[in-house]
């Protein structure tokens, strides 16, 4: 008699477990995300590019805006390995050639306060493309 | 009695789970003055780490930068200008920020500030705010860098007329001041105006004169004999070059 209580209760209890896992399997059926939280993904393809030639002069130092410390400052950045580089400043004017992967570098003397340096690259063709930066030198602290 | 045994083990396997989560942790508990003298420790490490993070994020916001831009706008504390690249930028200026400019007297600030005057603004810049806090601020004067085809040369005037890529052109004064140089053979060497030629390509840094913004006094005339001249870049001789013929003899000249 008592070991059919226990397994009654047992099978109450496994029945008991069924039923309240079905009703919450039934609850998460009905739950719906209102469209409000719902997250729209749309694919959007690739904007066709516009032609235009690559850039083919990169400044790799000094960075625009940057503030040196020393008067002396390195110019340095990457064209194309037949171009002619010249270097500008309201002070002077720097012609070099790039190396053959097209390297460059060279060292200006900068100004007080903000100067404006051009870098121009001329290519075999005639073709030229032009970048500037703005430097500024100052020996005080702040 | 084999039957109890089976429901009881199926039983125990089946509240294992529930069992163990209310399993209380075998850990000492510690003294409770050891505990708060431990907490306030916690405390203040936390307190400190988030002082360090936060004043590590104000460094990484914050850059020394300068910048040059002529005066738009000019209201109490608050400088806007446009730099270089056309781009307004807000200036914030406070009682630490210094004025300076060689041509105005000794005591020169804000208020003689006005739209249309050219500054080097070096200071604090905000990443986040995009405005610069000035700590030195002086009136300069930039020179203009050109880079073109010689057009037009003008002896008597001693002027070189700069024909640019996009069209324009520029009247250059050929001064006492001004040094002229040419790179021949992968060298600069000097030059002078006599020998410039039209066509020739031209770099110039000048400065314009006021008011004229299409005429410049030569500081420098960089010449480039050897190399070509940019193709964008049509002359008038060009065009004049090519004189259409009726093939009858008469020259055809076009209608300008």
């Amino acid at each position: 008699m008592k070991s059919e209580r226990i397994i009654l209760s047992f099978v109450a209890i496994i029945i008991g477990l069924l039923v309240a896992g079905g009703v919450f399997f039934l609850y998460q059926l009905t739950k719906k995300l209102p469209p409000e939280k719902a997250q729209s993904i749309s694919l959007k393809s690739p904007a066709t590019p516009t032609p235009q030639t690559p850039s083919q002069l990169s400044i790799l130092q000094p960075q625009d805006e940057e503030i040196f410390s020393k008067k002396t400052i390195t110019i340095s950045g990457k064209t194309s390995p037949d171009a002619t580089i010249v270097v500008s400043s309201p002070t002077d004017d720097q012609v070099v050639k790039p190396t053959r992967n097209g390297d460059f570098s060279v060292t200006h003397t900068i100004g007080d306060n903000s100067t404006i340096i051009t870098v121009l690259s001329i290519f075999p063709d005639g073709r030229e493309e032009k970048l500037t930066r703005t430097v500024n030198y100052t020996s005080e602290e702040f | 009695m084999k039957k109890i045994f089976i429901s009881f083990l199926i039983l125990c396997v089946l509240f294992s789970g529930t069992t163990s989560a209310q399993t209380p942790s075998l850990t000492p508990t510690a003294k409770p003055t050891d505990e708060t003298t431990t907490q306030k420790l916690s405390n203040q490490i936390n307190n400190l780490k988030e002082k360090i993070a936060s004043r590590v994020a104000q460094l990484n916001l914050v850059e020394k930068r300068g910048i040059i831009g002529t005066v738009k706008e000019v209201d109490g504390t608050k400088i806007v200008v446009t730099d270089l690249n056309d781009k307004t930028r807000n200036i914030d200026v406070d009682e630490i920020t210094k004025f300076s400019s060689s041509s105005a007297k000794a005591t020169f600030g804000i208020s003689d500030i006005k739209p249309g005057t050219k500054l080097s603004i070096l200071g604090l810049y905000n990443k986040d705010s995009e405005r610069i806090l000035a700590r030195f601020i002086t009136v300069i004067s930039t020179p203009l860098t050109i880079t073109g085809a010689v057009s037009k040369i003008d002896d008597d005037e001693f002027t070189i007329t700069v024909s640019t890529e996009n069209g324009q052109n520029y009247i250059v004064d050929v001064e006492n001041i001004t040094r002229t140089l040419e790179y021949i053979d992968n060298e600069v060497v000097k030059s002078g105006f006599s020998k410039i030629e039209t066509g020739e390509r031209v770099m110039v840094v000048g400065y314009t004169q006021s008011g004229q913004s299409s005429r410049l006094v030569g500081t420098r005339i960089l010449l480039f004999p050897e190399l070509l001249r940019n193709p964008k870049i049509i002359l008038k001789t060009d065009t004049d070059e090519i004189v259409p013929s009726s093939g009858s003899g008469k020259v055809i000249t076009p209608i300008r």
